[in-house]
């Protein structure tokens, strides 16, 4: 597992049937992430990014050839004046390729989330499958969140799915937590770094769910 | 009579000379004009580069004055009308009925059962030099869709022609359906109709749009107007059955703003038109309002049909549902375009967007974009899609039932699209299945 925590331009090439694990760990940046992959025959790429604070433009493309695998998770918690722009291509190219891509968080205060979610099938991409999830929790007065989730078929033997979600916390959770004498900024707090912590569980590295513990 | 080819200052004034246009009107053209030659084509979106401008007559007129007798229709114009079996559907259950032949209307008429509960069904021109009716037109004509909106609207504001004025008093319900129906006959020419509707407090309408072309080897361009003014506790079902020919431009721009409690239901079934952009849009103005979209979009060989909804959630406790069905075969293209936007303040909106899509065959492309702007942390906002190919076991299963495989097909897309067709009267419902049969024998 690779852990990469400054922002920049990067580039992987993976070899056939290689397997990566990445993890992108992004707190208080301010500047853009760039990083484009080449998935080769049976290659596998699993990536973690968790994002908390800070001001970052992410652009992340793949090119997925055949039964290349990649499942991307993401979490982010943002509050005051923070902004996340995220731009996600996963390009199938080949047959049975395979993709996913989930996103969950939350956004306080002024917070400003923009996601550019695109799958496209290429002609000949037969069997493929491509997922975009996506679920943010808002609960500032001010927050904007912005999802384009996209998907571009030109092979009909392929299969896109994507759903998305904004809403807040519930009165009832609201009501029961604050009858357990916490406060709705505590409350806030709890909700927001549970979803962090359910990304960084998936990394299995002791030392990152540390720090989101 | 054919206007000639192009637009300039002196086309505008011979068209309003001829529909005898109050000043403002003659003024507002020119000044739409202007804006024209100042705005771009739109650079996203289909390929408009077959739309020569200079090359299309903006206003095309048959010999015959508006009437309300079929008897008095010229014969080849009511022929035609008849095979679209429009004289037949006003005797049965509608409350009036226009028939537009290129530029201009050659037939209205609303019944007296209607008129008699104060519902006024005019065509648009009457509307404007009436008396009655002259404030409240200007009041409305292009205030929810500003010429400025892109190209094509300040085209629209430039040279429109013809289309429909609708009144519903406060807590009127217009009991049947009106319909107004579009023929283009002309080669290379366009049609700019012009439909305004206002619902006043507690009024409801249920108005149906049917458009048609004869195909010929030259562009058509569609470039129509549709606002909808819905008030308080109003409600109305603005339901398209739309079979342009392929050879048609279709950049339509329909727009509603719906007060507190109000409703607006958008049906669309989308089958003809070489290049169609069309996305209906809804304003919630009010608290409560709410909008609901059902549309079917079937784009086949040489098509382009970039369809979708726009919905603006002003005001608290907002509601919007859209359900959208595309279809693609043969090499057609089809985009499912939406934009959901909830602004601050509008507290406890809600909103769900539900696209599928089918892929009839390795020819075709299918694109699903839809766009979500949430600004308001107590909305909630959910959306759904899928892209996928029609399902073999399913049509294995038909065939093994006696059907043919593309009979199967065919029942498969039917019942893929039910969910549209379904909120239409029994009549149209039956349409839309037809055009959908025909579309999918390529006979369309």
């Amino acid at each position: 597992m690779t852990i990469i925590r400054e922002l920049g331009d990067y580039g992987f090439n993976l070899a056939k049937d290689e397997h990566m694990h990445l993890v992108f760990l992004l707190k208080n940046l301010s500047g853009k992430l760039s990083a484009s992959f080449r998935l080769a025959e049976g290659a596998k790429l699993q990536i973690e990014q968790i994002i908390i604070g800070g001001k970052t433009d992410c652009s992340l493309s793949y090119t997925l050839d055949k039964n290349a695998q990649l499942e991307q998770s993401n979490a982010l918690k943002l509050s005051n004046n923070d902004t996340f722009n995220f731009a996600y291509f996963a390009d199938h190219v080949g047959e049975n390729s395979q993709s996913s891509i989930k996103i969950i968080g939350s956004l306080d205060d002024r917070a400003q989330k923009q996601s550019e979610l695109k799958i496209h099938f290429a002609k000949g991409a037969t069997g493929a499958f491509g997922s975009e999830a996506e679920k943010i929790t808002l609960l500032g007065k001010q927050t904007r969140n912005v999802a384009i989730p996209t998907i571009l078929s030109d092979e009909s033997e392929a299969q896109g799915r994507h759903s998305f979600s904004s809403g807040h916390i519930s009165e009832d959770e609201l009501n029961y937590l604050q009858s357990r004498g916490l406060p709705s900024d505590k409350i806030k707090e709890i909700m927001a770094r549970g979803e962090l912590l359910k990304i960084a569980k998936l990394t299995k590295s002791p030392e990152i769910i540390q720090e989101f513990e | 009579m054919r206007l000639r080819d192009g637009l300039d200052d002196k086309i505008i004034d011979e068209i309003s000379t001829l529909k005898g246009d109050p000043e403002w009107m003659r003024q507002f053209r020119h000044d739409c004009l202007k804006t024209y030659h100042e705005l771009d084509f739109p650079k996203w979106g289909p390929d408009l580069s077959g739309l020569d401008l200079e090359h299309i007559s903006n206003y095309v007129r048959s010999s015959s004055a508006m009437v309300s007798s079929w008897d008095e229709v010229p014969d080849d114009i009511r022929n035609s009308f008849e095979q679209l079996g429009i004289p037949e559907s006003e005797k049965g259950d509608l409350a009036g009925v226009g028939a537009q032949y290129d530029s201009e209307l050659v037939y209205h008429r609303v019944k007296e059962e209607a008129s008699k509960r104060g519902v006024v069904y005019l065509g648009i021109e009457e509307a404007m030099k009436d008396p009655k009716y002259a404030e409240i037109f200007r009041e409305h004509f292009m205030k929810l869709v500003p010429p400025s909106d892109h190209k094509f609207t300040a085209l629209h504001g430039a040279v429109w022609s013809g289309g429909s004025f609708v009144h519903i008093p406060a807590g009127v319900s217009a009991e049947f359906p009106l319909q107004s129906y579009y023929r283009f006959n002309a080669p290379g020419a366009g049609q700019f109709e012009h439909t305004l509707i206002i619902l006043e407090e507690g009024a409801n309408l249920h108005f149906i749009e049917g458009c048609s072309a004869p195909k010929y080897n030259v562009a058509n361009l569609h470039a129509g107007c549709v606002e909808i003014f819905v008030g308080k506790n109003a409600s109305i079902k603005y339901s398209t059955v739309e079979s342009w020919s392929k050879n048609m431009f279709n950049l339509n721009t329909k727009r509603a703003v719906v007060e507190e409690g109000g409703k607006i239901e958008w049906v669309t079934g989308s089958f003809g038109s070489q290049v169609s952009m069309l996305y209906p849009m809804a304003i919630l103005k009010g608290r409560g309002a709410s909008m609901e979209y059902s549309g079917v979009s079937l784009a086949g060989e040489g098509q382009d049909l970039d369809t979708g909804v726009k919905v603006l959630h002003q005001a608290p406790d907002t509601r919007s549902l859209i359900n959208s069905k595309s279809i693609s075969k043969s090499g057609g293209k089809n985009t499912f375009r939406s934009l959901v936007k909830v602004l601050n303040d509008a507290k406890n909106s809600r909103s769900f967007t539900d696209c599928a899509s089918l892929m009839m065959d390795d020819q075709s492309h299918n694109y699903t974009i839809p766009v979500f702007d949430i600004r308001e942390a107590s909305a909630s906002v959910a959306h759904e899609a899928s892209v996928g190919k029609i399902s073999e076991r399913e049509i294995e299963y038909l065939c093994s039932r006696g059907m043919s495989e593309d009979t199967a097909r065919g029942l498969i897309v039917r019942g893929f699209a039910n969910d549209v067709s379904k909120q239409l009267p029994v009549e149209y419902a039956i349409e839309m299945n037809n055009y959908l049969k025909l579309s999918m024998e390529g006979n369309l």
